[in-house]
């Protein structure tokens, strides 16, 4: 049995597998017969290849080591390895070595070579790997020997095209290594069964290795042996009825099969549930980046793995009987655990730059288009930087203190975060109404078609509760509406700043002068504040200042050169379009009319670009789609006779009426700054019109304020009569528009008063100096105003007159109602039936809006006039447990009711404050209404709109192996 | 050197640029939102469909009628009876059970009409009300001479809460026992004002009600010391301090006079006090500006002025003040008591109860010229007397009514009046004089107009 002695060296035979491998065949073929070692057999199995393959093996190998075996297409690679080494026993006098190579391996010369001297010098190993690199370009490395992480990706430890310079030189212990040009001793091979027939094309290493391992044999890579590697399968250039069309599927399905079969007893459970959430979080990755098949492929592969459980345990239980109990620990061969987060945390951070960054270069690429048209033209010289620019590489304290722009925003955002301290915590008053306690009540409003609100209403949450929501469930909810109000300003300051520098860019190649955005950017942070809208607690026109300049930042993209990204740009823009609706509803029609007025005018101006379906498209898709990602708020109001909802602003009604002093000085109700600042940008506004250089772009700021101006003159004079009052139409967010338009245009004519002023000296410097000071008035006085504070209607608190114990009795079910009745027979009576925690933020707007029920209005005056023990029946079966007048009590009413039977005379802490207790039992179902399935609908629609435009706005990641 | 004229071309933008802020301007000026502040919603007058009209302690009869058309069935509780009658109009039916307070009910079409009396003898009447939630007592007492009991009763089933507010000369004076008084439900509480709070100066007192309903009433006594004589009579309520105060019926003779005044507010006010007689309103010589301390009772004696002059035809007085006051006018002639109290302008037909008596009908206080027409009914429904008067401004009237008058109807035509039935007893057990005043007919009540709030 031993050995010849003068072939003791040891034999290696080739296992050749081919599948329609003819483009890479002839080179592989070539680098097998230009082994400096020689190889002692061949045995080539081709897959019923629909090429040449077969015919080039024979070609090249038959007369040497036989003709290929020819098998079926079905057959895998485990099944092609297995007839292999069937052929090499039954030729008689097994090899030693078996050097594993693929149609698309093409091995260096040296190869085997080097190989099997590393075997020699490391003698306990049985698996060797070579290098792989890149084929055609050969130099960039694929692989040095593989593990995988817990999470089941395939980890190789490299940089995505990493080139080969011998950095990773050292011969070392791997948990496996490649198929491709894998020496493996034919005993190991065989005593583990071959590569799992399970793993048909992918991941059949990684599970061969861990076997190995677990088994106590030894892999190791050999860096200095190279082989090419095209990787056919991988990256779907081959395509074989085992790989399908769905190749990510084939890999996922095999990185879950070889964690489930391979991983220790103990760590399956636990395996099991990581695996399953895992493939969640990768689906919203995938679909982040809208690779949409890919994030299907992980939910199939998931599917089929965890569909068959059986399967699973038998693959297990044949492991366990091979490598016995006493199974080698692999733990130090696999990924370290940390790994995954670490890929998670770069994956976020690369959308999150991606999607923050994917507009700001419109104007680059705008020159860059207009470069490629007329490399000659004027306005694709590039900008030479500026003085301030150019950093020295000094540090970032040091740059910070020695930039004065940098220093004053600080500075600025210093002061806004002082003047804002009476938002932190909690904030109640004006027109923003407390906070529930828990953000389950704003998901419970959004959710639900009917509201145990007043009477019970079917009327729509608000649209805005949403993102409340979103955010509330982070930050809970006191902390949400404070963190809106106390960043307003710091949050208006960073998307004004964005949005204008790009405009400046878009404007001329040198962009506006830092003084001037900072001039820009200040004044228009300030809005939501000097208007009064920030003291009057409005979330709609805070919101709405803070988000404006992103959403027109987003707008800009319709300019882009590129379809692709236009279209982005649309998504991106009815996105934010919808959120600003939410909070203003009135931008969804003002979004509507710039959209008709921007798109006539391009069509007037350059009809044959209008032709483009990619040029109005955007726009018209960004305008339609508000509709359909605000529709279970839209459809519902105008079905339940709440259609005013929206054209009102959101908050407690009645609204502030704006007037022309009002638009023209940006002031909102009577809590804004002197008007005479404000009438100071709109000054500036006009002034930024005379310097030529800028002219064109200011008008275009001024048609968008005269579309501002002519809406608000249409709805400005227009009142809506609710039930509970009568209010002037919502129109807080066209002051915003109109002071963004203005702000806009004077920033621009900044930037061409600077542009002019460069060339001259003299009287003209003077005069600009002197503009300078006068402007910075604006900012700076609001600045002040609003630090010394003391012109806000908020407070931490609201008192409610009503009792404690009442409170908290109605906390106990919707049912236990408090009748609280105001006003006197003289002036009138007004009613309001309070339930749980009291009127809440986002529940004004449903009751204000609902219908009056007036059967329960005509029980409520029967009640506060003629009162019987009827009445107080009927009460109770409409769920109200207490009737409370709070201080002052109209005598008359209350002397009625304390004669009325039934009704008993309850207590509270103010003598001037008459309550009763209704002594009847209270109906439970008092309140309850039926389920709408429509709403129900709506809301999944509304989740799957905001699902897919997200998607099709975020900017796409090319995270495959090129 | 030659200049080429200038004729550029008027630029796009130019033009742009000036059209463009001017139609924004524009635009905005035309913004004027016209918001409606929402006004007072007046309540809607309906038919009273329930009524309630409660008297005090008195003799054990009392009376009740229908003043409206409609005639029907009433409950009532006299002391500890509870009963049913009919009421007819323009009769009277006699209701009898005991000395206790009498509260009668009326529901439905009766209930507008329902009308109710109580007397006692020496001749002194009682107002029978509904009750209110504000009573003001001018001139009561709790000294040896003159000293008041209130009155309470609480018609309801609940129980009801009064605070009373005593004012005397030298300002609010502390009453711990009269703050928070509890009325049972159904039930009587009488304070001895006497008892609970003894003092010496002239009082006032202001009952609110702060749960329930209650109806407070006020019996007053005044006694001669040394003598034994003395004599007692209900004062009535004022429902709220006003800036004129017109007193009617001053009882004939001679005797000690009263005249009580409070300013219940915080500053300091004048009073001036007039003379009502059928020829004029006039200021008496000797009678300066009366000066009111706040919240402090002010006493002046009349005495001397009118000891001569009720004889001559002095029917009242007029008391005017530029912040609002109370006033009452306390006459202690030939050893029986009577008060005048401020008087409540009628403009519609109004009917009161009598007594047994001599009857003088006294009008004046007419907001403008027009007429008046009086009618008096036996307890039997017959007409006695039936008159029209023209009245005129600053004039007082009289007219005598026939003894048997048991019911006077007086009617204003296009004019408001105030008016006063003094009842004079010559002779006789029930010797003496009292006041009985018209008050407004309450034949409707007030729906108040209700509607949903803002949350």
């Amino acid at each position: 049995m031993s050995a010849p002695p003068e072939t003791s060296a040891p034999t290696v035979a080739v296992l050749l597998v081919s599948h329609d491998g003819a483009r890479w065949l002839p080179a592989v073929l070539e680098g097998l017969a230009a082994q400096t070692r020689p190889v002692d057999r061949v045995v080539a199995v081709d897959t019923g290849s629909k090429d040449e393959s077969a015919d080039l093996l024979d070609a090249a190998l038959a007369a040497q080591h036989g003709p290929a075996l020819r098998v079926p297409g079905s057959t895998h690679f485990p099944a092609a390895l297995d007839l292999g080494l069937e052929q090499l026993a039954a030729a008689g006098a097994p090899p030693e070595w078996v050097w594993v190579l693929h149609d698309d391996a093409n091995p260096a010369p040296s190869a085997l070579a080097t190989l099997l001297a590393a075997a020699e010098q490391h003698p306990e190993a049985d698996v060797l790997g070579p290098t792989l690199r890149e084929w055609p370009s050969l130099k960039r490395l694929l692989e040095v020997g593989v593990t995988i992480s817990g999470t089941g990706r395939r980890e190789t430890g490299l940089e995505r095209g990493e080139y080969d310079q011998g950095q990773h030189d050292d011969v070392r212990r791997v948990l496996a290594v490649n198929t491709a040009g894998m020496l493996v001793r034919r005993t190991v091979l065989e005593e583990l069964g071959g590569l799992d027939d399970q793993l048909p094309i992918f991941g059949n290493d990684l599970d061969f290795g861990w076997r190995a391992a677990a088994a106590g044999h030894t892999t190791i890579v050999v860096p200095q042996a190279v082989v090419f590697h095209a990787e056919a399968a991988h990256r779907g250039i081959r395509r074989t009825p085992l790989t399908g069309r769905h190749t990510h599927y084939q890999e996922r399905r095999a990185a879950l099969w070889t964690l489930l079969v391979n991983s220790r007893t103990r760590a399956l459970p636990i395996q099991v549930l990581r695996l399953g959430l895992g493939t969640l979080l990768r689906m919203v990755g995938f679909l982040l980046v809208r690779s949409v098949g890919e994030a299907l492929d992980e939910l199939a592969a998931l599917v089929s793995v965890y569909s068959s459980p059986r399967r699973v345990l038998t693959a297990r239980r044949e492991r366990r009987q091979r490598h016995g109990e006493g199974a080698a620990d692999v733990s130090d061969l696999l990924a370290p655990p940390w790994l995954p987060y670490r890929h998670g945390l770069d994956f976020v951070s690369d959308l999150a730059a991606a999607a923050t960054h994917q507009a700001a270069d419109v104007a680059e690429r705008r020159r860059a288009a207009a470069l490629e048209r007329d490399p000659s033209s004027m306005v694709t010289r590039r900008p030479t930087l500026d003085d301030e620019d150019a950093f020295e590489d000094t540090g970032v304290v040091a740059r910070f203190l020695t930039n004065p722009i940098a220093v004053l925003l600080a500075l600025f955002v210093v002061a806004a975060l002082v003047g804002a301290r009476e938002a932190f915590g909690s904030v109640v008053g004006g027109g923003l109404s407390p906070v529930p306690e828990s953000v389950s009540d704003w998901w419970g409003l959004h959710l639900e078609s009917w509201h145990a609100l007043g009477q019970g209403s079917a009327v729509p949450a608000p649209a805005y509760l949403l993102p409340l929501a979103l955010l509330g469930s982070v930050l809970g909810t006191t902390l949400t509406v404070s963190a809106l109000l106390v960043l307003a300003v710091p949050a208006g300051v960073w998307g004004a700043w964005r949005f204008l520098r790009v405009t400046g860019r878009l404007v001329s190649p040198q962009g506006a002068p830092r003084w001037v955005l900072l001039w820009g950017a200040t004044t228009y942070a300030l809005v939501p504040v000097v208007s009064g809208a920030w003291g009057d607690g409005r979330l709609g026109p805070v919101v709405t200042a803070v988000l404006l300049p992103w959403l027109a930042h987003a707008a800009l993209g319709f300019a882009d050169p590129s379809a692709d990204r236009r279209w982005r740009a649309g998504w991106r823009t009815a996105l934010l379009l919808a959120l600003v609706s939410a909070f203003a509803p009135v931008a969804w029609l003002f979004g509507l009319v710039v959209g008709l007025v921007v798109v006539a005018a391009a069509f007037a101006i350059v009809p044959s670009a209008m032709r483009d379906r990619s040029t109005w498209g955007p726009p018209a898709a960004a305008v339609l789609t508000v509709p359909v990602l605000l529709a279970p708020w839209w459809l519902p109001s105008l079905v339940h006779g709440a259609a005013s909802g929206l054209v009102l602003d959101v908050g407690r009604l009645p609204l502030p009426a704006v007037d022309t002093l009002d638009l023209l000085s940006g002031r909102i109700g009577d809590l804004g700054a002197p008007w005479w600042l404000g009438v100071l940008v709109l000054v500036a506004a006009l002034g930024a019109l005379l310097p030529r250089a800028t002219r064109i772009p200011v008008l275009v700021c001024w048609i968008v304020a005269l579309v501002a101006g002519v809406l608000a003159a249409v709805l400005g004079n227009l009142t809506v009569t609710l039930d509970t009052t009568t209010t002037p139409l919502g129109i807080g967010f066209l002051v915003v528009v109109l002071q963004g338009a203005l702000v806009t245009a004077a920033t621009l004519g900044g930037q061409g008063l600077a542009a002019a002023t460069l060339t001259h000296v003299g009287a003209r410097r003077t005069l600009v100096s002197l503009v300078a000071v006068v402007a910075a008035v604006v900012p700076l006085g609001g600045l002040v105003w609003f630090g010394i504070g003391g012109h806000d209607g908020l407070a931490d608190t609201e008192d409610t007159d009503i009792p404690a114990y009442m409170v908290q009795s109605s906390m106990t079910g919707d049912e236990h109602g408090i009748l609280v009745v105001r006003g006197s027979v003289e002036e009138g009576l007004d009613y309001v039936v309070r339930r749980g925690d009291g009127v809440t933020l986002g529940e004004d707007e449903i009751l204000t809006r609902t219908p009056e029920d007036t059967a329960f209005t005509d029980l409520v005056q029967t009640l506060l006039s003629r009162p019987g023990p009827d009445v107080v029946d009927r009460l109770a079966t409409q769920g109200i447990e207490y009737v409370v007048m709070p201080s002052p009590a109209d005598g008359d009413v209350a002397a009625l009711l304390d004669s009325t039977g039934g009704l008993v005379q309850a207590s509270a802490e103010d003598r001037e404050t008459r309550a009763w207790q209704v002594g009847r039992a209270l109906d439970e179902q008092a309140v309850e209404g039926p389920t709408d399935w429509l709403h129900l609908g709506l809301v999944v629609l509304q989740g799957l709109a905001i699902v897919v435009v997200a998607v099709l706005c975020a900017p796409t990641t090319e995270r495959r192996r090129r | 050197m030659t200049r080429t004229p200038l004729r550029r071309r008027l630029d796009v933008t130019t033009v742009l640029a000036v059209l463009l802020p001017l139609l924004t301007v524009a635009a905005l000026l035309l913004v004027r939102p016209d918001v409606p502040t929402p006004g007072p919603r007046p309540p809607e007058q309906t038919p009273l469909t329930r009524a309630v009209a409660i008297c005090p302690s008195g003799d054990p009869e009392a009376y009740v009628t229908s003043v409206s058309d409609v005639g029907g069935p009433i409950d009532f509780r006299l002391g500890d009876r509870e009963g049913s009658a009919d009421i007819e109009p323009g009769r009277i039916t006699t209701l009898d059970g005991g000395d206790g307070p009498l509260v009668v009910r009326a529901d439905g079409e009766v209930a507008p009409g329902l009308l109710a009396g109580r007397f006692a003898s020496p001749v002194a009447a009682a107002e029978c009300r509904a009750p209110a939630s504000d009573q003001w007592f001018t001139g009561v007492g709790s000294g040896a001479r003159h000293t008041s009991v209130l009155e309470l009763v609480n018609p309801d089933a609940g129980p009801a809460v009064i605070d009373a507010t005593l004012y005397g000369v030298s300002g609010i004076v502390d009453a711990p026992d009269l703050r928070g008084v509890a009325v049972p439900g159904r039930g009587v509480v009488r304070l001895d004002l006497g008892k609970v709070i003894p003092r010496r100066d002239e009082l006032a007192l202001h009952v609110t009600t702060s749960r329930g309903r209650v109806s407070a009433s006020i019996r007053d006594r005044y006694a001669e010391l040394g003598t034994g004589g003395s004599s007692t009579d209900w004062l009535g309520a004022q429902p709220e301090p006003a800036r004129s105060n017109l007193l009617l019926g001053l009882a004939p003779g001679s005797g000690l006079r009263t005249l009580t005044l409070l300013n219940p507010g915080d500053s300091e006010t004048r009073a001036r006090v007039q003379l009502v007689s059928p020829e004029s309103v006039f200021t008496p010589s000797g009678l300066d500006e009366v000066v009111l301390a706040p919240q402090s009772v002010t006493r002046v004696s009349l005495s001397d002025l009118l000891g001569t002059s009720a004889a001559d035809g002095t029917l009242g007085l007029l008391v005017d003040a530029p912040q609002p006051i109370t006033a009452s006018v306390r006459s202690y002639v030939a050893r029986d008591l009577s008060h005048a109290v401020s008087g409540l302008p009628v403009d519609e037909a109004t009917t009161v109860l009598a007594p047994v008596g001599d009857k003088r009908l006294l009008l004046a206080g007419a907001s403008r010229s027009g007429s008046v027409s009086v009618t008096a009914l036996a307890a039997d429904g017959s007409v006695l007397a039936e008159e029209r008067t023209e009245v005129l401004p600053g004039r007082g009237y009289a007219l005598d009514l026939p003894r048997r008058t048991a019911l006077v109807t007086v009617t204003p035509r296009q004019v408001s009046v105030v008016a006063s039935l003094l009842v004079s007893e010559a002779e006789g057990p029930g010797r003496g004089s009292t006041v009985v005043r018209l008050r407004p007919q309450v034949t409707s009540g007030l729906v108040a107009s209700v509607g949903p709030g803002l949350p």
